[in-house]
């Protein structure tokens, strides 16, 4: 696949210079296959094959894309994609800023985080691995959902400026399976994140299912009261916050835009405990990393937060040429959030250390939104598995709740946060495959967060 | 041979190799289009075309699916549909039953003057250029304006006979302003292409009248408004929602909770489930008896209107609650016959014609049609303020969040009027709400008549693993609630 993406790619350059036409381009494959289970059982067992290219011409400050489903062998359709990508161009408007289109320098190829045995799973071994994960927790009345998804993303991008051609390919597993009472409603849940075969493991998720399972069924739900409490949230809960964090605030575009929470008097001032340090850092394997940007630009670590002290925003290339700053090759589908780990040994949530006030536990947050984007108060539900740890550390079960907050209060006061990490899987499927994740501490404690709903039943 | 004969003959193997039942979605062509204006920069002009097969295959119970935009091997294609489902069906527990339905050779065509993708883009640059120019303004820091359009040819064939082919145009625009107040706070106005539910939905639809220039003027003097207002208060009051909210409300917490994958629990490793029961059905009070829903998918012109599902079934018009009591389901030929035969009864006579999927390379699942709400006795929106003691009337969608069973939901709009002994007063900024599901749709004390009802597009409802994002449409009127927890 490498060789034969690379050389179509170059041909397709080689096209579009004969005919004068400046274009970048993004080559995109993709072999797909998902178990989803509902009702203890498979509700669909999908798979995919892909094969997309995007091309942009540029005409100095007019452009125009387009893209098309195609198959390696269809050349004569991508050569007439340049052409039509050209003809938007041509009768496109000109924007007001100087727009950039460098020669991408060579990179050797970022194929070290694939996996052929991950790729090449087959049904049964995937339905092993959930019998194994799953063991005996089913009943008539516990049922399992969830999915088993695997795939492979082959990659190059290009551009007419140079006849380099940069190759990244990465394979991925997301596995996420809830057990869910039938007629009390209540769900519980644990996933993994997976580069290679080698980091499946159904051991982990049964220890993580049984522990909240044992607790789901002795312990009676209690509605709590709305008002403020400090939180416990696990990797999951977390890495969808600072997902949302990253979107409204550590963008240079939204920030010039007037849309973001994060200002320049923000800049170099603490925001946030010093407990809190977020980096973009594709060195880590676990976030499926693209060592270079859609625009070949080098990617390296990248410094959001340190120590609660706001440090940079990032750039993609549109918006630091309208702007006129500089682009930091964030032109990504996703990026490799880190969030440094703490020193509270803590592994699960049989490890939480004991609690001076009445505390929640959150294992997963359940469609959150932004409620006002420049505050930076965004809304979600508690889901799958949350507790009540009282003063005694005796652990109890509420009803979901509500929380609304915004991430200044959010990570004000960062009481600890956990030694031990975790790859939270954060892909979605809607358009292409592109695999994403968080590498995140699997513990936070945070202090005075508001809940304003409760629900009174599962 | 050409495909279609082709994939026929893929079709019948499967039947012969032990295929119950098994159909192909066949793309030949989806074209789409989008551009978008961002403070005078063309940001976005963009064209894409599509072309795929997807493959849906029932074995023994289970369900096997696949899908490729590579269209020259197709034995490999189907027999990895066909290898899917036997896999699946080794971890069964209720094994997949279709409703009965007779084979349907049909075509389909959406409701169009002009063809989108006859319209040069140096035109729809004038229109948009248009737009943008009058969205300029001093107190915006922000404009956008876009138009995208969606033309899809999708030729369903099936092994029990049928075969359907549909062409649906479909054209989504819209503009947004953005203001900064005094302490650094943005706030912003939206306006979305919508309809009446009849007519055309081409490019004239977009063109026709003074909608947009109109709306624009008025969403810019609306943001100047909200940037001096103050606060929306924090209590219990009448909400008053515009078609610009009241349609998400409807979708949210009606749509999404009595779609039957949902409430049968296919959905509860993403989007969730429901708290409707099967033993719900003919008898829960979902809301006051000024309720009517239909699932609508016969309106003429709406998004939500594409003739036949991708399950081969016409579209229907169905009344989901009858002055306010729960009646029926977004519904699939699958679906039914599980509801049925895990209640003990008849709940459900027919599939819905509800079963779609958003592109060839993913799945049928239950979706939306139009789910609209019958205009009422209450008269005007005026007529509601008039009534109203202490109310707010709210409108623009900023914010939605749900509980994970539709019970409880918290939204956030760019706009509020506040309601004071029958007067409406001035505009509040970040005005809120959020309620528990029943109780809110019990407490409707109002819903305006024709006059009110506009019908809402909705380009980007996402649901189901792997994700798709569905066309719909929702034809909705002025509605009031009470006693609802208001800036929270």
């Amino acid at each position: 696949m490498k060789a034969k993406i690379k050389k179509l790619l170059a041909e397709l350059n080689n096209f579009a210079r004969g005919k004068n036409i400046t274009a970048e381009y993004l080559l995109h494959a993709e072999k797909s296959n998902l178990i989803r289970l509902a009702n203890s059982a498979v509700s669909l067992n999908t798979s995919e094959e892909l094969v997309k290219l995007i091309v942009t011409s540029r005409r100095g400050r007019r452009a125009g894309t387009y893209s098309i489903t195609t198959d390696l062998s269809a050349i004569d359709r991508m050569k007439s994609a340049i052409v039509s990508a050209d003809e938007i161009a041509q009768s496109a408007d000109e924007v007001n800023y100087d727009v950039t289109l460098t020669p991408m320098t060579q990179l050797p190829d970022d194929d070290v985080n694939f996996d052929d045995a991950l790729v090449g799973m087959n049904s049964s071994e995937k339905l092993d691995f959930i019998n194994k994960a799953v063991g005996t927790l089913e009943t008539d009345k516990i049922k399992l959902s969830g999915i088993f998804s695997t795939g492979a993303v082959w990659e190059a991008v290009a551009n007419t400026l140079s006849e380099s051609v940069l190759f990244h390919s990465v394979s991925d597993g997301q596995i996420s399976l809830e057990l869910t009472h039938s007629e009390l409603k209540w769900e519980i849940a644990a996933t993994q994140s997976a580069i290679s075969k080698s980091d499946l493991n159904p051991e982990k998720i049964q220890s993580q299912l049984s522990t909240l399972l044992n607790i789901y069924q002795n312990t009676s739900p209690e509605i709590i009261k709305t008002g403020k409490y400090d939180i416990i949230l696990s990797g999951e809960a977390l890495a969808e916050l600072i997902g949302m964090m990253e979107y409204i605030g550590f963008s240079g575009g939204l920030f010039k835009r007037k849309m973001s929470c994060l200002r320049d008097e923000h800049l170099g001032k603490k925001i946030f405990d010093d407990k809190l340090t977020i980096v973009d850092d594709p060195a880590v394997r676990e976030t499926f990393p693209s060592v270079f940007d859609y625009n070949g630009n080098q990617r390296s670590k990248f410094t959001f937060v340190e120590n609660g002290v706001f440090k940079q925003f990032m750039w993609d290339r549109d918006s630091a040429d309208e702007f006129n700053e500089k682009e930091t090759g964030h032109d990504v589908s996703g990026l490799s959030t880190v969030i440094s780990s703490g020193n509270e040994l803590v592994s699960s949530i049989n490890d939480i250390p004991e609690n001076k006030e009445l505390t929640l536990f959150i294992p997963h947050l359940h469609y959150m939104n932004i409620v006002n984007m420049t505050e930076g108060i965004i809304t979600a539900c508690s889901r799958f598995g949350a507790l009540i740890f009282d003063k005694e550390n005796k652990i109890r079960v509420p009803f979901n709740f509500r929380l609304t907050d915004n991430f200044f209060n959010i990570f004000n006061d960062i009481e600890w946060i956990s030694n031990e990490t975790v790859a939270v899987n954060t892909s979605n499927s809607y358009g292409m495959r592109s695999p994403a994740a968080a590498f995140v501490p699997k513990f936070i404690k945070l202090k005075n967060i508001s809940i304003t709903h409760v629900n009174k039943s599962f | 041979m050409n495909i279609t004969q082709k994939i026929k003959v893929e079709l019948a193997n499967l039947k012969k190799k032990g295929a119950e039942y098994a159909d192909a979605r066949f793309y030949p062509s989806r074209e789409t289009e989008s551009i978008t204006f961002l403070q005078g920069n063309l940001k976005e002009c963009r064209s894409s075309a599509t072309t795929g097969i997807g493959v849906r295959v029932l074995y023994n119970g289970a369900w096997g699916f696949a899908s490729s935009s590579l269209t020259e091997n197709l034995p490999a294609l189907f027999g990895s549909a066909f290898e899917n489902a036997v896999a699946a069906s080794n971890r069964l527990s209720f094994p997949v039953k279709l409703a009965n339905r007779k084979p349907i050779t049909a075509e389909y065509s959406s409701p169009r003057r002009i063809d989108p993708f006859d319209i040069s883009v140096s035109e729809k640059l004038d229109f948009l250029r248009k737009i943008d120019k009058k969205l300029e303004h001093n107190i915006v820091a922000q404009r956008i304006s876009y138009v995208t359009s969606d033309k899809q040819k999708i030729i369903f064939i099936d092994t029990d006979g049928s075969h359907i082919e549909k062409n649906i145009c479909d054209t989504f625009a819209g503009m947004k302003v953005i203001g900064v107040e005094k302490n650094g706070n943005s706030q912003e106005r939206s306006y979305e292409l919508g309809g009446d539910g009849f007519g055309t939905r081409g490019w004239e639809a977009l063109v026709s009248g003074d909608k947009f220039p109109e709306n624009a003027d008025r969403i810019v003097d609306e943001l100047s408004q909200i940037l001096v207002a103050e606060s929306a208060p924090k209590d219990t009051r009448s909400v008053i929602l515009l078609p610009g909210i009241m349609f998400l409300q409807t979708h949210e917490v009606i749509g999404h909770a009595l779609e039957l994958d949902r409430i049968l629990g296919y959905e509860l490793s993403y989007a969730g489930g429901s708290f409707v029961r099967l033993e719900d059905f003919g008898k829960l009070r979902y809301g006051s008896d000024k309720l009517t829903v239909r699932a609508d998918g016969t309106l003429p012109n709406s998004p939500g209107s594409y003739g036949y599902d991708d399950d081969g079934v016409e579209c229907q018009d169905t009344v989901l609650i009858d002055k306010g009591i729960l009646k029926n389901a977004i519904t699939s030929r699958q679906t039914i016959v599980e509801a049925n035969e895990k209640a003990g009864e008849k709940i459900f006579e027919k599939a819905g014609g509800c079963a779609r999927a958003s592109n060839f390379n993913r799945i049928p699942l239950e979706r939306m049609t139009n789910i609209n709400i019958d205009p009422g006795n209450d008269g005007s929106l005026n007529d509601i303020i008039t009534s109203t003691e202490s109310g707010i009337v709210l409108d623009g969608a900023r914010s939605w969040s749900i509980g994970s069973n539709r019970e409880q939901f918290h939204f956030a709009n760019e706009i509020g009027w506040l309601v004071k002994d029958g007067e409406k007063g001035e505009v509040v900024k970040n005005p809120t709400y959020s309620s528990d599901t029943l109780p809110f749709w019990r407490s409707l004390s109002a819903v305006g008549d024709k006059s009110t009802a506009e019908l809402v597009y909705v380009p980007n409802c996402g649901k189901g693993l792997p994700s798709q994002q569905m066309y719909l449409g929702h034809l909705i009127p002025v509605c009031k609630f009470d006693n609802v927890k208001t800036g929270e």
